[in-house]
């Protein structure tokens, strides 16, 4: 987490802009008041996209900087995550209350208060809150598991599935453990929360598939033996299920499905 | 001697045998279950369940787990559904044809009821 934040995130990315113009107008220079206050701005997914829409950062450095990106959307994702998941003001107070006396601990308490750091560790406390509250809405393999079950597909002889399968090649192996551990690094708990990563299967050409789902869409990672991505998301209703497929991706398209997957619980 | 092949309707049921790496942690089937070596499966092999058994399906492979299809199912993606039995070995075996896209294996994964799960 705190390397993510050591990157060069501009301030003017910062969580509080989602305020609108109030946020920069009432700051003060008292942390606390700021936390406070920034807690109390309503939030909406509008806003989220509104944010996304406009800011001119975004627009321009989703190319060269997508870590930023990627740091900037885990918070707005996770944000709107947690203030749809709670369920009344009580609840909303007690988090405040929670997450307010748990920075005075944690966090080293600075003037120019509405940093990412601050906003991050909000973030992450406010998660862990919730993952303790709900901890039995995780039903996906945890990393540990899914690089367990990735290093069990190396033993798998040729002609596994009976068919005349290949053994399965070290480069999907090595490239699929990659993708699975940059994008909890990305997205934190919300990969637990709101997105599983629900398997590791082998393919008979000797690839591997990675099997995600969110609330509303599935997303299938293919990586051939030569280390190629194609995805295949899967946008799903009550009546119809949508697909869209893609070759040759990178790693930047692997993550914008993610986040794309995370999106759909606003979907429906 | 040949076997009689049949018209197989909208509503009847085919067997397919699954190896168990396609069976996900989560209860349900990969679509991988529907390729061969990575690629949609363009004729992909089933029995029709009237003409066998769970136990004849498995014939060889004692491990693998089954999955039955309606054949509504497929049709309704553009695929085609025929029988294509096998003299002697196997009267039920059947195709469905046509699949080219990892789509279209998704949809029949998500179709498929698991009846057996593999050991």
């Amino acid at each position: 987490m705190i390397n993510i934040l050591e990157q060069d995130v501009p301030t003017t990315a910062s969580v509080g802009s989602f305020g609108g113009a109030e946020s920069s107008n009432t700051r003060t220079d008292n942390p606390y008041f700021e936390k406070k206050f920034w807690f109390s701005t309503p939030f909406t997914w509008q806003r989220v996209l509104d944010y996304l829409n406009n800011n001119e950062f975004l627009q321009t450095t989703s190319v060269n900087a997508p870590s930023r990106l990627f740091l900037l959307e885990r918070y707005m994702f996770g944000w709107s995550l947690l203030f749809n998941d709670l369920d009344s003001k009580d609840s909303l107070s007690q988090l405040i209350a929670s997450i307010r006396g748990s920075l005075a601990e944690e966090i080293p308490v600075r003037k120019t208060a509405f940093t990412h750091e601050v906003a991050l560790a909000l973030y992450e406390r406010a998660l862990e809150i919730l993952n303790l509250r709900d901890v039995s809405k995780s039903r996906g393999l945890t990393q540990t598991t899914a690089l367990r079950k990735l290093d069990e597909l190396k033993n798998l002889p040729e002609d596994w599935d009976s068919y005349g399968a290949d053994p399965i090649s070290p480069n999907a192996i090595a490239k699929a453990k990659s993708i699975i551990i940059s994008a909890m690094l990305a997205f934190g708990r919300i990969i637990d929360n709101v997105v599983q990563l629900t398997d590791v299967i082998p393919i008979a050409d000797g690839g591997v598939q990675l099997e995600w789902v969110g609330p509303h869409a599935e997303l299938e990672i293919e990586i051939s033996p030569n280390g190629n991505v194609g995805l295949l998301y899967i946008s799903v209703s009550e009546d119809r299920r949508k697909y869209e497929e893609s070759k040759d991706n990178s790693l930047q398209d692997v993550y914008t499905a993610i986040a794309r997957l995370i999106h759909s619980q606003y979907s429906n | 001697m040949v076997f009689e092949v049949r018209q197989i309707e909208d509503d009847d049921e085919l067997y397919r045998r699954i190896p168990p790496n396609y069976f996900k942690a989560n209860g349900t089937l990969s679509s991988s279950a529907y390729k061969l070596n990575g690629r949609p499966d363009r004729e992909i092999s089933a029995n029709l369940a009237y003409l066998t058994t769970v136990e004849k399906t498995l014939e060889n492979r004692p491990n693998f787990g089954v999955g039955s299809l309606i054949a509504r199912d497929p049709r309704s993606i553009g695929l085609e559904v025929v029988h294509d039995p096998i003299f002697p070995n196997n009267e039920a075996h059947s195709l469905i044809k046509g699949t080219s896209e990892n789509a279209q294996c998704a949809e029949l994964a998500k179709k498929t009821k698991i009846i057996k799960e593999p050991t």
